[in-house]
């Protein structure tokens, strides 16, 4: 485990912001935490990173203890904030190195580190000051930056929420890749960004931890599910079919159908061709966080 | 020792690149030819201003006039400029936040302010020297200096303030972190000073002495020995308030 | 007008570089309010005017106080 949060409990004022979070993060694994905005992520993030102190509870990152100001543990991180911000009149390549510097990394290897990184996220070709930057410019050189020492633990902070679909796509992709050498931690509030690409996945609501789980798991939990819809309303639908012995609920004018085997799908198409209702169409449930997150809260 | 240096010329690239070494060379350039310039003209404008026929006897412009005018725009005019130009060194770096990411690297909080006030002692001791010498090399050129005393420990005090002063707006800056929190910390402490000035015995101790007594110590009236307890005081403050700094700085919610 | 003649003779040696630097430095000024028009607060005619018009501090408080960082914010 690169990361054992333990009881963590954070308070402003006499408001809990998060209330004994209990969480593990595997290595070379990506870890998606899901919740709205407002829910705590950023506080906590700051907290596994020393820059918040800890109201009860222990974090502990590569086996260093978290502490509150200058901590040894950042050794082993690469963070990339929300809205990362750097110095306008450095270029791309300046700016990671200052950050290798900063670091102590042996200067011999600076070069060719910077180059891989800057191949893996686009910048190679980039030559322009950071000042003349788009947003996904910026939160890819974050991630350059993160990566930049080889550290255990990779934490972004929402790194695709300000992004258009083209630029999630990249960042998405850059972080599937940096899964290879390091354990990414990422924060999103886009269940769909979390699904795509995270083996373990958790949820936080209202400073709690209501949901920590494998995202194969998850996947089997619901892989039994089919959405149909019909030419009649579905309310309607699911009326008719009261009778039959499947389990379903209806969504967004969709019946979600369980159908755990082949058997039980026959008899479920028998069942409709009975009663004359037209399919219109068919597919397997995706949007299983979606399901869990109503599930949970509902 | 490494990312001291390492971030010493990111500061140093980021004064350059905001056009504060532009800023000072051109403005302690334009105070240096002034000080002399003023201390020739005036005698010559208060005669060109006077009705006709009133006879005037203003004696010569001599050396010290031309430094008595250093002594007048250096501390005022210089030192506000100065202190404008440095005064959001910290406000800017946590107002947007730049600082968060190195700081996560690894980078010490201490070496960001220990840093930051070197780059900004660096700028004093450039701007002091550039003005002293243009100062000093027109005043050579058009009077004899040998009648003054102790010109370079004169300088010094003015020096030695200054970066009292720096170290006073870096804390205040570091502290409210906002742009004017720096200004108005100083202002107030400079406030305080005139105002123990009022007191005669606050002469023997005070800071301000430093700024205020370099022209006595030109012709004589004022010798070094009698600013010891001033000097000390005011570099004891420094470093005070550079360590003040780091140490709030390191405890500083980001 | 003669001794006015002289008078200004006399004080080129320190008329020069002030009238050099000072209109050096409002003009370099203005030319980067011109090329760089985004401004922390206030519009390009104002800038223009301060740092052409108020000696030092003018463009002291430009490109410390007024002058924009950032050009592009767009995606």
């Amino acid at each position: 485990m690169v990361v054992q949060i333990e009881g963590v409990t954070k308070r402003f004022g006499s408001r809990d912001v998060l209330h004994d979070i209990h969480m593990h993060i595997p290595e070379h694994s990506i870890f998606g935490f899901v919740g709205a905005n407002g829910a705590g992520k950023t506080t906590l993030m700051k907290c596994m990173l020393g820059l918040l102190p800890l109201t009860a509870g222990a974090i502990t990152i590569a086996g260093e203890k978290v502490t509150f100001g200058e901590t040894k543990s950042n050794a082993h991180i690469g963070y990339l904030p929300d809205v990362p911000e750097f110095y306008p009149f450095y270029n791309a390549r300046q700016y990671l190195e200052l950050c290798a510097v900063v670091t102590d990394m042996p200067k011999k290897e600076w070069k060719q580190r910077i180059d891989e990184l800057l191949e893996l996220v686009g910048l190679a070709d980039v030559t322009s000051l950071i000042r003349t930057y788009s947003r996904g410019m910026k939160q890819r050189l974050g991630i350059a930056q993160a990566l930049l020492n080889r550290p255990k633990l990779l934490i972004c902070d929402e790194p695709t929420s300000a992004l258009d679909p083209a630029g999630r796509a990249q960042i998405l992709s850059i972080l599937q890749k940096a899964k290879a050498e390091t354990t990414v931690f990422f924060s999103t509030h886009i269940l769909s960004d979390a699904e795509q690409i995270c083996d373990h996945v958790a949820m936080l609501h209202k400073g709690e931890i209501i949901f920590q789980e494998e995202l194969t798991k998850l996947k089997q939990q619901f892989h039994d599910q089919f959405v149909y819809t019909f030419t009649v309303p579905a309310k309607e639908a699911m009326k008719q079919l009261a009778s039959t012995q499947a389990k379903m609920h209806i969504e967004d004018d969709t019946l979600i159908v369980s159908l755990p085997n082949d058997r039980a799908r026959l008899v479920f198409m028998r069942e409709l061709t009975q009663r004359e209702l037209i399919v219109q169409s068919i597919h397997p449930q995706t949007r299983m966080l979606e399901q869990v997150v109503l599930e949970v809260l509902g | 020792m490494n990312s001291w240096v390492g971030f010493f010329k990111k500061e140093w690239f980021e004064s350059v690149k905001t056009y504060k070494l532009l800023l000072v060379l051109v403005i302690f350039s334009i105070l240096g030819v002034l000080n002399p310039f003023t201390a020739k003209i005036t005698p010559v404008l208060m005669e060109n201003f006077m009705p006709e026929g009133a006879v005037l006897n203003l004696p010569e412009p001599a050396a010290l006039d031309s430094w008595l005018q250093f002594y007048k725009n250096v501390p005022q005019m210089g030192l506000i400029v100065f202190i404008l130009l440095f005064s959001t060194m910290m406000s800017k770096e946590l107002e947007k936040g730049t600082l968060v990411i190195l700081l996560t690297k690894g980078l010490h909080r201490s070496t960001v302010i220990t840093t930051k006030f070197f780059i900004a002692l660096c700028y004093w001791t450039l701007a002091i020297a550039l003005s002293f010498s243009i100062t000093y090399a027109y005043t050579a050129y058009y009077w004899d200096q040998n009648s003054l005393h102790h010109l370079f420990f004169a300088v010094s005090c003015l020096y030695a303030f200054g970066l009292l002063l720096l170290a006073i707006t870096l804390w205040g800056n570091t502290f409210f972190a906002t742009s004017s929190g720096g200004i108005l910390v100083t202002l107030l402490f400079m406030i305080s000073l005139f105002i123990f000035a009022i007191f005669p015995k606050s002469h023997s101790w005070s800071p301000l002495e430093l700024m205020a007594t370099p022209p006595e110590i030109l012709t004589g009236d004022v010798i070094p020995s009698d600013l010891v307890i001033p000097y000390v005081l005011t570099i004891g403050l420094t470093l005070f308030f550079v360590w003040l700094t780091t140490t709030h700085f390191k405890k500083k919610l980001l | 007008m003669n001794t006015d003649v002289e008078i200004l003779i006399e004080y080129l040696p320190f008329l020069i570089p002030l009238i050099l630097l000072q209109i050096g430095l409002g003009i370099f000024s203005a030319v980067h309010v011109i090329r760089n028009p985004h401004y922390r607060f206030g519009n390009q005619v104002m800038w223009l005017l301060i740092v052409l018009f108020i000696q030092f501090i003018g463009p002291l408080v430009y490109f410390v106080f007024g002058r924009g960082d950032d050009h592009g914010r767009a995606n």
